[in-house]
């Protein structure tokens, strides 16, 4: 009894004493966010795309929102170990996932994951897309994508295509090509678009659908043909080049896209904050430049977009996994 | 045509930043050359996450120096205290420490540094002049040709690989298993992961090299340090005499061309170059008793070609994107994290990267004779550091360098038990070295073989048909034959008597 007595009492004392230390409710509330350094998880190791994406808006947010912004590297098992760990830290803000379509990639392909790309997370923005290009080797006869799927078509099971490996979105865009085609055309699955290119120009891989910055480079010599966008709309990169719908293959389109999201049940303020800011980002027409350099193309979307085109991917992959029959573990 | 390509080269790398980090790289390599226990892998891997700030070509710059500054630093502790500080220069402990007792240490660390220079300056020119001819034929190879150069590099790291047969053998294929660990290309499986998603993508190169290496080397001193720590011999004389410089012209010159070879292939790599240019020189003299008793040869020619071969290389590296050592694949890695990716395309895509790393070769070489030269006695104090008070600060940047690969403590702890697998090797007499290669060049192997088979359509006769993979496969053959007749194997036991 006299125990309980005297915990009530130091706890009836402390109690004011807490109020002091933490701040009334009210003045905890109105504390400016961010009032401590905000974590950007990248899912991969550094370099490549994402990760410079992630960078740049560190960079522009710490600045309009003067507190540090970090990027941090999260990579392993084709992104799965970072999106996990954002999913299960504190839904305050203050960690934010900036990840590539990935996130809806692996699940599609059944992997034993253990997060839900919708479910687990909050969309803040749908930031920008890589554009990507659909090219064929010159010993592929044709000057457009027609011409070259009627070549495929006339030699069956003879022709490779190159990926950066199984489950990549190389891999997915070209099977889904596939699917909506009927061309059976043979997967090597390689690592990376640089060895993609080397095989590419070796000549022993005949077609790819790959980022079109780092192919670009072939395609001004001839070592390379570039037949269509995979995007759908056409890229202000190539505005002459039409995308793979245009040029025969109605209805496809793929979005290699690259977004920003908070953990599920991160307060609505924060995130209608950090979205109206990273929209600001897409003002700035030096943020842009310097993005274009990079082979990205800035998009800016609001979260409910984001959250319709989350759904809306995840079905489209698990479609094209069931499709082409890839399994993967 | 190549010389504005080596005016573009200097013009990169000349500017002061650049300098700067050749400087450093240089600084740094030599300083981890002369501690025992510290190589360059170990160095760059931990330097590696300080590179992401920097400009792509600076960073490559100061890697490079690092890994070339590593030979010649390595010289000076085998020489002056029988102590290699890289398994590259273990050869020149026989015959420079031997030259050392007999107060020649001068001589040795003179013709060590200039040896290392000449083969330095050759080879960065062999570069110049031969990548452009391997890039434009790199595309031309085939995973056919790499699968077979791979059985090459394999085949031949067992022939020429140090002590027992058997040992080197067994560790090439635990390499191998470790090296099978993670998701299978062609069908994206995740092998040998216990259900660790943290090793779906296999075991980081990193954490097992600073394991095995590193943290096992640690131990193992820590527990010899007492009856191993050799005695400070004072220097003599610097500058060799016209003696000297008479008997070891020419080694120099057989070392650069054998290291350069060496270097080239994917397997042979530094250590193997020495041994193969010592190995050489006893057999060419005329008076082959004096080797292992302070024959200047000896020290000319394997520092010669461990240099010729730490710069040659690269030429696989840049024209083709394969790494020949495991310096090499992390050098890989360095330029992956900056967006690049190593391969034929790298001389078209980025020539002022490429000419720019090739001409700071040369300056860095410059920059390692005149620092080596004058300061060979402030690297002997340094040796002096308490090892109790090095060890922690080494084990400290390396769990740093571990951690911030993939800012994984996972990988800190599979480290730690790399370092105590790599103790035990020691101990049982196992070669480590054999292991990294098996571990770097067995999934290479795969890759291609199934790439090829895959290509063919399962049909194996391609890599008899290609004629490339022919060659390669017939040149594996004989070597293993090599191995098989018992005069050669003779032979190399009697080399390691000595």
């Amino acid at each position: 009894m006299s125990k309980l007595r005297r915990a009530l009492l130091v706890a009836g004392l402390l109690a004011p004493l807490a109020v002091l230390v933490t701040g009334t409710p009210g003045a905890q509330a109105a504390d400016a966010y961010p009032s401590r350094p905000v974590k950007l998880v990248v899912p991969f190791p550094p370099g490549g795309s994402n990760d410079l994406l992630a960078r740049e808006i560190a960079d522009a947010l710490a600045q309009r929102l003067k507190a540090p912004f970090v990027v941090e590297n999260k990579g392993g098992a084709g992104g799965a170990i970072g999106i996990e760990a954002v999913a299960k830290s504190p839904a305050d803000g203050y960690t934010i996932l900036v990840v590539s379509n990935s996130l809806v990639t692996a699940p599609a392909l059944n992997r034993q994951l253990r997060f839900d790309a919708v479910k687990d997370f909050t969309p803040i923005s749908l930031v920008a897309e890589l554009p990507t290009v659909l090219a064929v080797t010159p010993d592929v006869p044709g000057a457009t994508l027609a011409e070259a799927l009627a070549y495929i078509k006339a030699n069956p099971g003879k022709l490779n295509y190159a990926s950066a490996g199984i489950g990549a979105p190389q891999h997915l865009s070209t099977e889904y090509l596939k699917s909506a085609t009927g061309a059976d055309i043979v997967h090597i699955p390689l690592q990376g678009q640089g060895q993609m290119l080397t095989e590419m120009l070796g000549g022993r891989v005949q077609l790819m659908i790959g980022v079109f910055s780092t192919a670009q480079p072939y395609f001004a010599k001839g070592a390379l043909k570039a037949l269509a966008t995979g995007g759908a709309k056409r890229t202000p990169a190539a505005p002459d080049l039409p995308t793979i719908a245009e040029a025969g293959v109605p209805g496809y389109g793929v979005q290699w896209w690259l977004g920003a999201l908070a953990p599920a049940g991160t307060p609505p303020d924060i995130v209608a904050l950090l979205n109206r800011e990273i929209l600001a980002l897409g003002q700035d027409t030096a943020f842009r430049a310097k993005l274009a350099a990079a082979g990205i193309d800035w998009v800016g979307s609001g979260p409910a977009e984001f959250s319709q085109t989350l759904v809306k991917d995840l079905a489209l992959w698990t479609k094209v996994v069931a499709d082409a029959g890839i399994e993967a573990k | 045509m190549m010389l504005n390509d080596l005016i573009l080269g200097f013009s990169v790398a000349a500017t002061p930043i650049n300098l700067f980090y050749c400087l450093m790289g240089s600084l740094f390599g030599t300083l981890v050359g002369v501690l025992p226990g510290v190589g360059p892998v170990v160095t760059i891997a931990v330097l590696l996450p300080a590179t992401f700030a920097l400009e792509p070509t600076s960073a490559l710059i100061m890697l490079a120096g690092i890994y070339y500054g590593a030979q010649y630093g390595g010289s000076t502790t085998s020489i002056l205290l029988n102590l290699p500080g890289e398994t590259s220069s273990v050869v020149t402990c026989l015959d420079g420490h031997a030259m050392a007792r007999q107060g020649r240490a001068g001589p040795a660390l003179a013709v060590s540094a200039l040896g290392s220079f000449f083969a330095g300056c050759a080879a960065t020119l062999l570069i110049a002049l031969f990548s452009p001819l391997l890039g434009a034929i790199a595309v031309r190879f085939g995973p056919a040709d790499y699968f077979s150069l791979m059985v090459v590099g394999l085949v031949g790291a067992v022939v020429l690989a140090q002590g027992s047969l058997l040992k080197a053998v067994s560790m090439i294929v635990l390499g191998l298993l470790l090296g099978l660990v993670g998701t299978d290309v062609n069908s994206a499986v995740s092998r040998f992961d216990f259900g660790l998603p943290e090793l779906a993508d296999g075991i980081n190169f990193v954490v097992l090299a600073m394991g095995l290496f590193g943290i096992g080397e640690i131990i193992v001193t820590l527990e010899r340090r007492k009856d191993e720590e050799g005695t400070v011999i004072p220097h003599g004389r610097v500058w060799p005499s016209r003696d000297d410089v008479r008997q070891s012209w020419k080694p120099v010159l057989r070392g650069t061309a054998l290291g350069s070879l060496l270097g080239l292939l994917p397997g042979g790599g530094t250590a193997l170059a020495s041994f193969a240019a010592y190995a050489l020189e006893k057999k060419l003299s005329r008076s082959p008793e004096r080797f292992g008793k302070g024959a200047i040869e000896g020290v000319a020619a394997p520092e010669s070609a461990n240099n010729a071969a730490a710069q040659t290389s690269f030429i696989p590296l840049l024209t083709l994107g394969l790494p020949s050592n495991a310096v090499m694949a992390l050098m890989v890695g360095a330029m992956m994290i900056h967006g690049i990716t190593p391969g034929p395309q790298i001389m078209t895509s980025r020539p002022d990267l490429f000419w720019g790393m090739i001409a700071s070769m040369w300056i860095g070489n410059l920059m390692l004779v005149l620092l080596n030269m004058p300061m060979i006695g402030l690297w002997v104090r340094l040796l002096r550091i308490p090892y109790r008070l090095l060890y922690p600060a080494i084990l400290l940047f390396a769990c740093i360098g571990i951690y911030s690969v993939s800012n994984s403590a996972f990988d800190v702890g599979l480290a730690a038990a790399f370092g105590l697998l790599g103790y035990v090797l020691v101990k049982a007499a196992f070669e480590p070295a054999p292991l990294l290669l098996g571990f770097i060049l067995g999934p290479l192997m795969e890759e291609n073989l199934r790439r090829a088979m895959t290509m063919s359509r399962g049909d194996a006769g391609v890599f008899l048909r290609e004629p490339v993979s022919l060659v390669l496969l017939l040149l594996a053959a004989a070597l293993l034959a090599l191995t098989l007749l018992p005069a050669v194997k003779r032979g190399r036991q009697e080399v390691f008597v000595e």
